[in-house]
């Protein structure tokens, strides 16, 4: 009985990975693609964006982050550390933020002077505020 | 890419021989014996704890000393010929493994190593613990040199141990950037360290072959190296760990179990509960035998439990389960049924056929048949009663946790059921066909 069991169990797991690898190949299309590209494609460009914002901002700076997508917005908050950002919300006071970092798309909000677009991201810098 | 593709066979290549350094000198008394699983294992605990001791002293690394000091790690090579000569005969003897292996059994991992590969590096990590947690800390320890007092808090919760994170942080160093892509390859050597490891138990048995399928082929462990959202994961580390404390264990090795139940819990807090019960018991379990009282097993064991209390304690780590206001769970929570429900939860998620194979039919059906057998060995009884205090962990982790406990368990209760399945597989295994060898036999 028990020599039945484990080769049962063993056709059975092979047909449940079997089954589950056929039906994830087609989803997995990004082997041959450069690191980068595949780095930038499941960070929705904000792996480039991060870079970029090290380029032009001095370690010391701060600011905010507007929650946009969950794990971009996380992932940009720890890529530009030692720089501090925090993640706030749309209604935040962002009085005391000196630069406001708006993922993905344009803010109105006349407190903000815009300084920076990088491929439909967007760096703010609030009036009177020095960073 | 071709460039950081030899450097992270590199961090691998350090990993390991820090492990077989490690096991030469430390703990097999000079005698070389090869088992990359054990070296993996060793090297990646060992690299994490001096980097951890690091941070005592605030001693702040970079990429030129992190390099430097990988290649220390060979220089035993130069010195002591002995060693050269065991490991060069191991490395010139390399058909021999091919010739004592059944062929099929190389076949199936060849062709699954190019499939998981396949899927692995198709993508970065892309989970949320992953870049959230453990790779977020991963790379403010690279930014910083290490760990301090203010860096370890920024990432929350603080309490979250850091073998993972400063392993992540050790790759990053030598490869010069921090890069969620070529630190998957960690991941995907640690599965195949860990069902090359469950292979050499269960190759000496007339159906290891069937029994290496329904380990390898379990579909949330494979998963867990090649899928996006899991890959970065601490859980696949701790079941690692586990399944080598109880080969050890099964193998009478209980320093290494000591080792690698510690190491586990420096890597997640969820593996405390297994350690403790180790300390705990351990002497009882050395008494009653014929063997030599395990002063060593428990003082390693103990020693690693004051390392990873003390570690918290030096940086203020606190605990999140353990800083609570108990009078007002008791309060707010019944008991039982909390308990209730998160029991329910596991048989919920034991009989989950896409996350588990038919690993936990094979469990179940070998511990309602011959669950007797284990109280008859107190090495098996001692297996038991890990996996019991683990999910005694899990349950009251559960009860006292300050989220709502069924999101929490919906969330969470498969990357826990991961930590001890490699484990409790092995450990039916040996209730099935004993280990004669080694006089556990349970038959």
């Amino acid at each position: 009985m028990d020599i039945v069991v484990v080769v049962c169990a063993a056709f059975l797991v092979l047909y449940v990975a079997t089954k589950g690898i056929m039906g994830s190949f087609p989803q997995v299309s990004g082997f041959w693609l450069p690191v980068d590209k595949k780095v930038d494609r499941e960070t929705l460009g904000q792996a480039s964006y991060a870079d970029h914002l090290k380029k032009i901002l001095p370690e010391k700076a701060y600011g905010c982050i507007y929650f946009s997508l969950d794990m971009q917005t996380w992932f940009l908050q720890n890529q530009l550390y030692p720089r501090m950002f925090s993640v706030v919300e749309e209604s935040a006071d962002i009085n005391d933020c000196g630069l406001v970092i708006s993922q993905f798309w344009p803010r109105t909000n006349p407190l903000l002077v815009e300084i920076d677009n990088f491929n439909g991201n967007y760096l703010y810098e609030v009036k009177g505020n020095v960073y | 890419m071709f460039i950081d593709l030899l450097l992270s066979i590199f961090v691998l290549l350090t990993f390991l021989q820090t492990g077989l350094v490690c096991d030469y000198y430390l703990f097999s008394k000079k005698r070389f014996k090869f088992d990359l699983a054990i070296f993996l294992a060793l090297g990646i605990g060992s690299i994490a704890i001096f980097q951890m001791a690091l941070g005592f002293f605030e001693v702040p690394l970079n990429s030129f000393l992190v390099i430097m000091l990988a290649f220390f790690a060979f220089l035993p090579y130069v010195f002591d010929k002995h060693l050269r000569r065991q490991v060069l005969g191991v490395v010139l003897d390399y058909k021999s493994i091919f010739q004592s292996s059944n062929p099929l059994v190389i076949l199936l991992f060849i062709v699954f190593a190019f499939v998981a590969g396949y899927f692995t590096f198709s993508h970065p990590v892309w989970g949320y613990d992953a870049v959230q947690r453990w790779l977020a800390k991963a790379y403010i320890f690279w930014v910083d040199g290490g760990i301090n007092k203010a860096n370890v808090h920024i990432v929350s919760p603080a309490d979250d141990p850091n073998l993972w994170s400063v392993t992540a942080s050790w790759f990053y160093f030598i490869l010069g950037k921090a890069d969620l892509f070529w630190v998957q390859t960690v991941p995907f050597a640690v599965f195949f360290c860990l069902t090359i490891k469950f292979w050499q138990i269960v190759k000496r048995e007339a159906l290891g072959l069937f029994w290496l399928v329904i380990f390898m082929f379990t579909p949330f462990l494979w998963q867990t190296s090649t899928l996006k959202a899991y890959s970065g994961n601490a859980d696949l580390l701790v079941g690692f760990y586990f399944l080598l404390a109880f080969s050890s264990l099964f193998y009478s090795k209980l320093s290494y179990t000591a080792i690698f139940l510690g190491l586990a819990a420096l890597t997640k807090n969820d593996a405390l509960p297994a350690l403790l019960a180790f300390c705990a018991l351990v002497p009882f379990f050395g008494l009653k035998s014929k063997q030599k009282f395990p002063v060593s097993a428990l003082f390693v064991g103990w020693a690693l439990v004051l390392f990873n209390l003390g570690f918290k304690y030096y940086f203020s780590l606190g605990s999140r389960y353990l800083d609570n206001d108990w009078s007002l769970v008791l309060k707010q929570k019944p008991i039982i049924e909390y308990t209730k429900y998160s029991l329910h939860g596991f048989r919920e998620e034991f009989r989950q056929v896409n996350h588990w194979g038919a690993g936990f039919l094979v469990i179940g059906y070998f511990i309602l048949s011959r669950g007797g057998k284990v109280f008859k060995d107190r090495t098996l009884l001692l297996g038991l009663v890990l996996i019991l205090a683990q999910v005694v962990g899990y349950t009251w982790t559960y009860y006292v946790t300050r989220e709502d406990q069924a999101t929490q368990i919906a969330t969470s209760i498969f990357r826990l059921v991961l930590q001890v399945y490699p484990p409790l597989l092995l450990l039916v295994f040996v209730i099935y066909s004993g280990l004669p060898k080694f006089g556990n036999k349970a038959k």
